[in-house]
Protein backbone atom coordinates (compact mmCIF):
# COMPACT_ATOMS: atom_id res chain seq x y z
CA UNK A 1 0.00 0.00 0.00
CA UNK A 2 1.54 3.16 -1.14
CA UNK A 3 -0.03 5.59 1.19
CA UNK A 4 -2.00 4.43 4.11
CA UNK A 5 -2.95 7.74 6.15
CA UNK A 6 -5.56 9.42 5.56
CA UNK A 7 -6.57 12.60 7.62
CA UNK A 8 -9.99 13.66 9.23
CA UNK A 9 -11.40 15.68 7.10
CA UNK A 10 -10.47 13.45 3.72
CA UNK A 11 -11.98 10.51 6.31
CA UNK A 12 -15.23 12.21 6.54
CA UNK A 13 -15.28 13.38 3.08
CA UNK A 14 -15.28 9.69 1.74
CA UNK A 15 -16.94 8.18 4.58
CA UNK A 16 -14.17 5.94 5.34
CA UNK A 17 -11.06 4.27 5.03
CA UNK A 18 -11.07 3.66 1.17
CA UNK A 19 -8.39 1.55 1.08
CA UNK A 20 -6.18 3.13 3.99
CA UNK A 21 -5.11 1.65 7.15
CA UNK A 22 -4.93 4.83 9.34
CA UNK A 23 -7.41 7.52 9.84
CA UNK A 24 -5.86 10.42 11.94
CA UNK A 25 -8.93 11.83 13.52
CA UNK A 26 -7.00 14.14 16.07
CA UNK A 27 -3.59 15.17 15.42
CA UNK A 28 -2.98 16.09 19.13
CA UNK A 29 -1.89 19.31 21.37
CA UNK A 30 1.84 20.62 21.71
CA UNK A 31 3.35 21.25 25.03
CA UNK A 32 2.82 25.27 23.87
CA UNK A 33 -1.22 23.97 24.35
CA UNK A 34 -0.67 22.10 27.50
CA UNK A 35 0.64 25.40 29.08
CA UNK A 36 -2.36 27.33 27.64
CA UNK A 37 -4.93 25.06 29.40
CA UNK A 38 -3.20 25.13 32.64
CA UNK A 39 -5.55 24.31 35.58
CA UNK A 40 -6.12 26.10 38.57
CA UNK A 41 -8.66 25.27 41.59
CA UNK A 42 -10.65 28.26 42.21
CA UNK A 43 -13.28 26.04 44.24
CA UNK A 44 -15.74 24.60 42.42
CA UNK A 45 -14.17 24.64 39.07
CA UNK A 46 -11.08 24.94 37.09
CA UNK A 47 -9.80 27.92 34.69
CA UNK A 48 -7.13 28.36 32.56
CA UNK A 49 -4.36 30.16 34.05
CA UNK B 1 9.75 0.08 18.01
CA UNK B 2 7.14 -0.76 20.24
CA UNK B 3 3.96 0.54 21.06
CA UNK B 4 3.58 3.42 24.32
CA UNK B 5 2.31 2.90 27.69
CA UNK B 6 0.05 5.97 27.28
CA UNK B 7 -2.09 4.36 24.32
CA UNK B 8 -5.46 3.35 24.90
CA UNK B 9 -6.89 1.16 22.41
CA UNK B 10 -10.97 1.34 22.16
CA UNK B 11 -13.63 -0.37 20.11
CA UNK B 12 -14.77 1.14 16.71
CA UNK B 13 -18.43 1.09 16.89
CA UNK B 14 -18.92 1.89 13.87
CA UNK B 15 -16.71 -1.05 12.32
CA UNK B 16 -15.69 -4.62 14.01
CA UNK B 17 -12.34 -4.39 11.98
CA UNK B 18 -11.03 -1.49 13.11
CA UNK B 19 -10.13 0.44 16.71
CA UNK B 20 -9.28 3.97 18.33
CA UNK B 21 -5.87 4.43 19.52
CA UNK B 22 -6.29 7.53 21.51
CA UNK B 23 -2.62 8.85 23.29
CA UNK B 24 -2.92 10.62 26.74
CA UNK B 25 0.22 12.02 26.26
CA UNK B 26 -0.39 13.96 22.64
CA UNK B 27 -4.50 13.61 23.19
CA UNK B 28 -3.59 12.01 19.60
CA UNK B 29 -6.56 9.79 17.98
CA UNK B 30 -6.35 7.31 15.55
CA UNK B 31 -8.78 5.31 13.53
CA UNK B 32 -7.02 1.97 12.36
CA UNK B 33 -7.36 -1.03 11.12
CA UNK B 34 -6.72 -3.62 13.69
CA UNK B 35 -4.35 -5.93 10.90
CA UNK B 36 -1.77 -2.29 12.03
CA UNK B 37 -1.68 -3.77 15.77
CA UNK B 38 0.00 -6.67 14.89
CA UNK B 39 2.19 -4.68 12.03
CA UNK B 40 3.41 -3.01 15.35
CA UNK B 41 4.12 -6.33 17.28
CA UNK B 42 5.84 -7.64 14.37
CA UNK B 43 7.87 -5.37 13.01
CA UNK B 44 5.62 -4.44 9.78
CA UNK B 45 4.93 -1.01 9.54
CA UNK B 46 5.80 1.21 6.13
CA UNK B 47 8.13 4.32 7.20
CA UNK B 48 5.07 6.11 6.10
CA UNK B 49 2.98 4.73 8.87
CA UNK B 50 6.30 4.43 11.09
CA UNK B 51 6.75 8.20 11.23
CA UNK B 52 2.94 9.07 11.46
CA UNK B 53 2.53 6.74 14.52
CA UNK B 54 5.47 7.72 16.37
CA UNK B 55 4.76 11.61 15.73
CA UNK B 56 1.68 11.68 17.09
CA UNK B 57 2.59 9.78 20.17
CA UNK B 58 1.94 6.08 19.61
CA UNK B 59 5.44 4.37 19.11
CA UNK B 60 8.10 4.28 21.59
CA UNK B 61 12.00 3.16 21.34
CA UNK B 62 11.33 1.62 24.52
CA UNK B 63 9.90 2.11 27.67
CA UNK B 64 12.63 2.96 29.91
CA UNK B 65 12.82 5.96 27.25
CA UNK B 66 9.27 6.67 27.55
CA UNK B 67 9.46 6.71 31.09
CA UNK B 68 12.44 9.40 31.19
CA UNK B 69 10.29 11.56 28.77
CA UNK B 70 7.13 11.63 31.38
CA UNK B 71 9.73 12.84 34.27
CA UNK B 72 11.11 15.59 32.21
CA UNK B 73 7.74 16.08 31.25
CA UNK B 74 6.97 19.43 33.43
CA UNK B 75 10.60 20.40 33.73
CA UNK B 76 10.63 20.66 29.86
CA UNK B 77 7.32 22.99 30.60
CA UNK B 78 8.72 25.39 32.80
CA UNK B 79 11.68 25.57 30.68
CA UNK B 80 9.69 26.60 27.51
CA UNK B 81 6.97 28.54 29.31
CA UNK B 82 7.09 32.42 28.77
CA UNK B 83 3.85 33.52 30.15
CA UNK B 84 3.65 35.34 33.48
CA UNK B 85 0.22 34.24 35.10
CA UNK B 86 -0.84 35.81 38.19
CA UNK B 87 -4.48 35.26 40.06
CA UNK B 88 -5.00 38.18 42.78
CA UNK B 89 -7.94 37.55 45.22
CA UNK B 90 -9.65 41.34 45.20
CA UNK B 91 -11.32 40.77 48.40
CA UNK B 92 -13.15 37.70 49.91
CA UNK B 93 -16.74 39.33 50.41
CA UNK B 94 -19.86 38.72 48.01
CA UNK B 95 -22.93 40.23 47.34
CA UNK B 96 -24.29 36.37 46.44
CA UNK B 97 -25.10 34.01 49.88
CA UNK B 98 -23.97 31.11 47.64
CA UNK B 99 -24.49 27.86 49.88
CA UNK B 100 -21.72 25.80 48.98
CA UNK B 101 -18.66 28.71 47.91
CA UNK B 102 -15.50 27.00 48.73
CA UNK B 103 -14.39 30.33 50.80
CA UNK B 104 -16.83 29.04 52.92
CA UNK B 105 -16.00 30.72 57.01
CA UNK B 106 -13.18 32.61 54.90
CA UNK B 107 -15.39 34.93 53.50
CA UNK B 108 -15.96 38.23 54.84
CA UNK B 109 -15.34 42.60 54.65
CA UNK B 110 -11.56 41.47 53.73
CA UNK B 111 -10.68 44.12 51.10
CA UNK B 112 -7.57 44.38 49.49
CA UNK B 113 -5.80 47.74 50.23
CA UNK B 114 -4.17 50.55 47.90
CA UNK B 115 -0.85 49.67 49.93
CA UNK B 116 -1.37 45.91 49.08
CA UNK B 117 -2.23 46.74 45.64
CA UNK B 118 0.93 48.79 44.86
CA UNK B 119 2.94 45.82 46.08
CA UNK B 120 1.16 43.47 43.90
CA UNK B 121 1.93 45.55 41.39
CA UNK B 122 5.96 45.58 42.22
CA UNK B 123 5.79 42.02 42.75
CA UNK B 124 4.56 41.62 39.37
CA UNK B 125 6.82 44.19 37.52
CA UNK B 126 9.98 42.68 39.64
CA UNK B 127 9.07 39.13 38.14
CA UNK B 128 8.70 40.09 34.22
CA UNK B 129 12.46 39.01 33.64
CA UNK B 130 13.21 38.81 30.02
CA UNK B 131 12.16 36.00 28.87
CA UNK B 132 8.32 36.43 29.64
CA UNK B 133 6.85 37.38 26.81
CA UNK B 134 3.03 37.53 28.21
CA UNK B 135 1.58 38.78 31.41
CA UNK B 136 -1.96 37.52 32.58
CA UNK B 137 -3.63 38.82 35.35
CA UNK B 138 -6.97 36.89 36.39
CA UNK B 139 -8.85 39.23 39.42
CA UNK B 140 -10.99 37.03 42.00
CA UNK B 141 -12.90 37.01 45.10
CA UNK B 142 -15.21 36.71 46.82
CA UNK B 143 -16.67 38.93 43.92
CA UNK B 144 -13.66 41.13 42.58
CA UNK B 145 -16.13 43.22 41.02
CA UNK B 146 -16.77 44.71 44.56
CA UNK B 147 -13.28 45.78 44.38
CA UNK B 148 -13.73 47.76 41.00
CA UNK B 149 -12.29 51.30 41.45
CA UNK B 150 -9.00 49.41 42.96
CA UNK B 151 -9.29 47.29 40.09
CA UNK B 152 -8.90 49.99 37.50
CA UNK B 153 -6.06 51.51 38.83
CA UNK B 154 -4.32 48.50 38.82
CA UNK B 155 -5.24 47.36 35.44
CA UNK B 156 -4.36 51.10 34.06
CA UNK B 157 -0.63 50.24 36.15
CA UNK B 158 -0.48 46.52 34.29
CA UNK B 159 -0.70 47.77 31.27
CA UNK B 160 1.71 50.40 30.80
CA UNK B 161 4.02 48.24 32.49
CA UNK B 162 3.36 45.32 29.80
CA UNK B 163 3.68 48.34 27.09
CA UNK B 164 6.73 49.49 28.48
CA UNK B 165 8.55 46.04 28.57
CA UNK B 166 6.74 45.07 25.22
CA UNK B 167 4.77 41.91 26.31
CA UNK B 168 1.24 41.01 25.69
CA UNK B 169 -0.83 41.39 28.29
CA UNK B 170 -4.11 40.09 29.57
CA UNK B 171 -6.75 40.76 32.01
CA UNK B 172 -9.46 37.95 33.19
CA UNK B 173 -11.79 37.51 35.65
CA UNK B 174 -13.63 35.17 37.78
CA UNK B 175 -16.99 36.63 38.70
CA UNK B 176 -20.77 35.74 39.55
CA UNK B 177 -21.62 38.22 37.13
CA UNK B 178 -24.17 39.93 38.63
CA UNK B 179 -21.83 43.19 38.47
CA UNK B 180 -20.18 42.54 34.89
CA UNK B 181 -21.89 45.16 33.13
CA UNK B 182 -21.35 46.75 29.79
CA UNK B 183 -20.29 50.14 30.68
CA UNK B 184 -17.60 48.01 33.73
CA UNK B 185 -16.43 45.88 30.76
CA UNK B 186 -16.14 48.88 28.50
CA UNK B 187 -13.63 50.42 31.42
CA UNK B 188 -11.69 47.41 31.60
CA UNK B 189 -11.31 46.64 28.19
CA UNK B 190 -9.29 49.56 27.27
CA UNK B 191 -6.57 47.99 30.02
CA UNK B 192 -6.70 44.80 28.26
CA UNK B 193 -9.88 42.65 29.82
CA UNK B 194 -10.07 39.86 27.37
CA UNK B 195 -11.78 37.62 29.08
CA UNK B 196 -14.62 36.43 32.57
CA UNK B 197 -15.57 33.22 33.66
CA UNK B 198 -19.27 33.18 35.04
CA UNK B 199 -21.06 30.84 37.11
CA UNK B 200 -24.75 29.73 36.33
CA UNK B 201 -25.62 27.08 38.34
CA UNK B 202 -28.22 25.54 36.22
CA UNK B 203 -31.84 26.69 35.27
CA UNK B 204 -33.61 29.63 37.16
CA UNK B 205 -34.96 28.58 39.96
CA UNK B 206 -31.97 25.82 40.41
CA UNK B 207 -29.33 28.79 40.32
CA UNK B 208 -31.51 30.93 42.63
CA UNK B 209 -31.43 28.48 45.43
CA UNK B 210 -27.34 28.05 45.15
CA UNK B 211 -26.54 31.44 44.47
CA UNK B 212 -29.44 33.79 46.22
CA UNK B 213 -28.77 37.84 46.27
CA UNK B 214 -27.43 38.05 50.27
CA UNK B 215 -30.32 40.62 50.64
CA UNK B 216 -32.25 37.72 49.38
CA UNK B 217 -33.62 37.26 45.88
CA UNK B 218 -32.70 35.40 42.91
CA UNK B 219 -29.40 36.82 40.47
CA UNK B 220 -29.93 34.40 37.38
CA UNK B 221 -31.58 37.19 35.48
CA UNK B 222 -29.66 39.63 36.45
CA UNK B 223 -26.38 37.22 35.60
CA UNK B 224 -27.93 36.17 32.23
CA UNK B 225 -28.58 40.04 31.07
CA UNK B 226 -25.03 41.12 31.68
CA UNK B 227 -24.02 37.79 29.93
CA UNK B 228 -26.30 38.52 27.37
CA UNK B 229 -24.79 42.31 27.05
CA UNK B 230 -20.96 41.87 27.04
CA UNK B 231 -20.84 38.09 25.66
CA UNK B 232 -19.94 40.70 22.22
CA UNK B 233 -17.37 42.57 23.94
CA UNK B 234 -15.07 39.65 25.58
CA UNK B 235 -14.71 36.21 25.79
CA UNK B 236 -17.24 34.65 28.46
CA UNK B 237 -16.59 31.00 29.73
CA UNK B 238 -19.79 29.99 31.32
CA UNK B 239 -19.31 27.41 34.25
CA UNK B 240 -21.88 25.66 36.69
CA UNK B 241 -21.50 23.72 39.84
CA UNK B 242 -24.14 20.65 40.20
CA UNK B 243 -24.98 18.66 42.54
CA UNK B 244 -26.06 14.78 42.74
CA UNK B 245 -29.39 16.24 43.06
CA UNK B 246 -29.62 18.51 40.43
CA UNK B 247 -27.46 18.07 37.82
CA UNK B 248 -30.14 16.82 35.36
CA UNK B 249 -32.01 19.94 35.34
CA UNK B 250 -28.42 21.52 34.03
CA UNK B 251 -29.77 20.93 30.23
CA UNK B 252 -33.08 23.05 30.59
CA UNK B 253 -30.24 26.03 31.18
CA UNK B 254 -28.22 25.86 27.78
CA UNK B 255 -31.89 25.63 26.10
CA UNK B 256 -32.55 28.50 27.80
CA UNK B 257 -29.41 30.57 26.90
CA UNK B 258 -30.11 29.10 23.24
CA UNK B 259 -33.42 30.52 23.47
CA UNK B 260 -32.41 34.26 24.56
CA UNK B 261 -29.66 34.73 21.97
CA UNK B 262 -26.44 33.27 24.03
CA UNK B 263 -25.45 30.92 21.33
CA UNK B 264 -22.44 28.97 20.73
CA UNK B 265 -20.76 31.43 18.60
CA UNK B 266 -20.93 34.16 21.62
CA UNK B 267 -19.80 31.92 24.25
CA UNK B 268 -16.08 30.94 24.33
CA UNK B 269 -16.65 27.74 26.77
CA UNK B 270 -19.32 25.93 28.39
CA UNK B 271 -17.83 23.40 31.55
CA UNK B 272 -19.77 21.80 34.55
CA UNK B 273 -18.18 20.87 37.46
CA UNK B 274 -19.33 18.94 40.44
CA UNK B 275 -19.22 20.89 43.64
CA UNK B 276 -16.07 19.57 45.57
CA UNK B 277 -16.20 19.98 49.45
CA UNK B 278 -14.57 21.48 52.14
CA UNK B 279 -13.14 20.50 55.58
CA UNK B 280 -15.31 21.10 57.97
CA UNK B 281 -13.09 23.97 59.86
CA UNK B 282 -14.41 25.88 56.83
CA UNK B 283 -17.24 24.53 54.98
CA UNK B 284 -20.16 26.60 54.51
CA UNK B 285 -23.20 24.72 57.29
CA UNK B 286 -25.60 24.38 54.29
CA UNK B 287 -23.18 22.74 52.13
CA UNK B 288 -24.91 19.42 51.17
CA UNK B 289 -24.86 17.31 48.30
CA UNK B 290 -20.87 17.68 47.47
CA UNK B 291 -18.07 15.14 46.63
CA UNK B 292 -14.69 14.54 47.52
CA UNK B 293 -13.32 13.06 44.70
CA UNK B 294 -14.18 12.71 40.97
CA UNK B 295 -14.35 8.67 41.85
CA UNK B 296 -17.75 8.69 42.70
CA UNK B 297 -20.46 6.93 40.36
CA UNK B 298 -22.66 9.60 40.43
CA UNK B 299 -20.04 11.94 38.96
CA UNK B 300 -19.25 9.85 36.39
CA UNK B 301 -22.85 10.11 35.35
CA UNK B 302 -23.61 13.21 35.30
CA UNK B 303 -19.87 14.29 33.78
CA UNK B 304 -20.70 12.30 30.71
CA UNK B 305 -24.35 13.66 30.52
CA UNK B 306 -23.55 17.34 30.68
CA UNK B 307 -20.95 17.33 28.38
CA UNK B 308 -23.06 15.97 25.81
CA UNK B 309 -25.35 18.14 26.70
CA UNK B 310 -23.13 20.83 25.94
CA UNK B 311 -21.59 19.05 23.06
CA UNK B 312 -24.71 18.40 20.76
CA UNK B 313 -26.34 22.06 21.26
CA UNK B 314 -22.79 23.04 19.69
CA UNK B 315 -21.33 25.20 22.86
CA UNK B 316 -17.34 24.83 23.08
CA UNK B 317 -15.45 22.90 25.70
CA UNK B 318 -12.03 21.49 26.47
CA UNK B 319 -11.04 18.70 24.67
CA UNK B 320 -9.52 15.94 26.48
CA UNK B 321 -5.70 16.73 26.56
CA UNK B 322 -2.71 16.28 29.43
CA UNK B 323 -3.18 18.57 32.18
CA UNK B 324 -1.16 20.20 34.73
CA UNK B 325 -1.66 21.73 37.83
CA UNK B 326 -0.64 25.76 38.41
CA UNK B 327 1.28 24.41 41.07
CA UNK B 328 3.80 22.50 39.51
CA UNK B 329 4.46 25.57 36.69
CA UNK B 330 6.97 28.15 38.34
CA UNK B 331 5.82 31.66 36.32
CA UNK B 332 2.10 30.90 38.22
CA UNK B 333 1.13 32.63 41.76
CA UNK B 334 -2.11 32.92 43.60
CA UNK B 335 -2.32 36.17 45.72
CA UNK B 336 -4.81 36.83 48.72
CA UNK B 337 -5.90 39.68 49.36
CA UNK B 338 -3.61 41.08 52.24
CA UNK B 339 -0.83 40.01 49.64
CA UNK B 340 0.19 36.52 51.51
CA UNK B 341 1.02 34.49 48.45
CA UNK B 342 -0.05 30.56 47.70
CA UNK B 343 0.32 27.94 44.44
CA UNK B 344 -3.44 27.67 45.41
CA UNK B 345 -6.44 29.21 45.73
CA UNK B 346 -8.12 26.40 47.84
CA UNK B 347 -5.63 26.84 50.08
CA UNK B 348 -5.89 30.26 51.41
CA UNK B 349 -5.67 30.96 55.18
CA UNK B 350 -3.85 27.92 55.69
CA UNK B 351 -0.38 28.76 56.88
CA UNK B 352 1.63 26.05 56.31
CA UNK B 353 1.24 26.72 52.35
CA UNK B 354 2.49 30.24 52.39
CA UNK B 355 4.92 30.54 49.56
CA UNK B 356 5.18 34.20 50.00
CA UNK B 357 4.26 38.09 50.58
CA UNK B 358 3.94 40.48 48.09
CA UNK B 359 6.39 42.74 49.93
CA UNK B 360 9.14 40.20 50.44
CA UNK B 361 8.57 37.87 47.17
CA UNK B 362 8.76 34.26 47.17
CA UNK B 363 10.40 33.29 50.43
CA UNK B 364 9.25 29.88 50.37
CA UNK B 365 9.86 27.17 47.31
CA UNK B 366 6.62 25.32 46.92
CA UNK B 367 7.70 21.81 48.15
CA UNK B 368 5.12 22.10 50.90
CA UNK B 369 2.80 21.14 48.20
CA UNK B 370 4.59 18.07 47.51
CA UNK B 371 5.46 18.45 44.53
CA UNK B 372 6.54 15.41 41.84
CA UNK B 373 4.25 13.29 44.07
CA UNK B 374 3.56 11.32 40.99
CA UNK B 375 7.00 10.13 40.30
CA UNK B 376 6.51 7.09 41.33
CA UNK B 377 6.52 3.52 39.53
CA UNK B 378 2.21 3.57 40.24
CA UNK B 379 1.96 6.43 38.36
CA UNK B 380 4.19 6.00 35.93
CA UNK B 381 2.80 3.44 34.80
CA UNK B 382 -0.26 4.19 34.83
CA UNK B 383 -1.96 4.66 31.25
CA UNK B 384 -3.59 8.02 32.50
CA UNK B 385 -0.75 9.74 34.14
CA UNK B 386 -0.37 12.42 31.57
CA UNK B 387 -3.96 13.78 32.30
CA UNK B 388 -3.84 13.98 36.20
CA UNK B 389 0.04 13.97 36.90
CA UNK B 390 -1.27 13.52 40.39
CA UNK B 391 -4.54 14.82 40.44
CA UNK B 392 -5.81 17.88 42.57
CA UNK B 393 -4.15 18.85 45.82
CA UNK B 394 -6.28 21.03 47.26
CA UNK B 395 -8.83 17.98 46.87
CA UNK B 396 -6.74 15.14 48.36
CA UNK B 397 -6.45 18.07 51.37
CA UNK B 398 -9.76 17.97 52.31
CA UNK B 399 -10.47 15.06 51.50
CA UNK B 400 -7.89 13.31 54.01
CA UNK B 401 -6.42 16.25 55.50
CA UNK B 402 -2.82 16.01 54.18
CA UNK B 403 -1.61 16.34 50.54
CA UNK B 404 1.05 12.80 50.95
CA UNK B 405 0.55 10.84 48.21
CA UNK B 406 -1.65 11.67 45.08
CA UNK B 407 -5.32 12.08 44.49
CA UNK B 408 -5.93 8.98 41.93
CA UNK B 409 -7.95 9.36 39.57
CA UNK B 410 -7.85 6.24 38.07
CA UNK B 411 -11.18 5.01 38.05
CA UNK B 412 -12.60 7.87 36.68
CA UNK B 413 -10.98 7.93 33.78
CA UNK B 414 -11.00 3.90 33.34
CA UNK B 415 -15.44 4.40 33.63
CA UNK B 416 -14.68 7.79 31.57
CA UNK B 417 -12.18 8.12 29.48
CA UNK B 418 -13.70 5.84 26.28
CA UNK B 419 -16.95 7.91 26.27
CA UNK B 420 -14.89 11.66 26.82
CA UNK B 421 -12.66 10.43 23.96
CA UNK B 422 -15.84 9.35 21.74
CA UNK B 423 -17.49 12.61 22.46
CA UNK B 424 -14.75 14.78 21.25
CA UNK B 425 -14.13 13.11 17.99
CA UNK B 426 -17.57 13.48 17.10
CA UNK B 427 -17.76 16.51 17.99
CA UNK B 428 -14.69 18.24 18.13
CA UNK B 429 -12.93 16.93 15.38
CA UNK B 430 -15.83 16.85 13.43
CA UNK B 431 -15.65 20.57 13.52
CA UNK B 432 -11.77 21.37 13.06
Amino acid sequence: MKCSIIFISEYFLTGGYMNKKIAVLKKGVTKKDVLMRTCCHTGTANIRV
Amino acid sequence: MKISQYCLIYPDSNNADSVVLFSTKKASAILVDKSILTDIKNGGLGEEERVTLADLGFLVETDEEEKQELLRYIDELNEIDTKLSVIVAMNLDCNLACTYRFEGRRKGKHYMSPETAGHVIDFIQNNLTKDRELLNVTFYGGEPLLSTELILSMAKRLKGIAETKGIDFGLQFVSNGTLLTPSVVEKLKLFGLKEASITLDGPEAVHNLSRPYKMGGGSFKKIVGNIKAVCGMIDINIGGNFTEANYREFPRLLDYLLAEGITPDRVANVKFDPVFGETSEYAPREMTGACLTPNEPWVFEAGIMLREEVMKRGFKTGGIQPVVCAIDLNNRHIINYDGSMYKCTGFFDRKDFITGNVKSGVTNNSSMYNLDNWKNEECLSCKFLPLCFGGCRYMKYVRDGNISGVDCKKPYYEACLEVLVKQDLRYLASNS
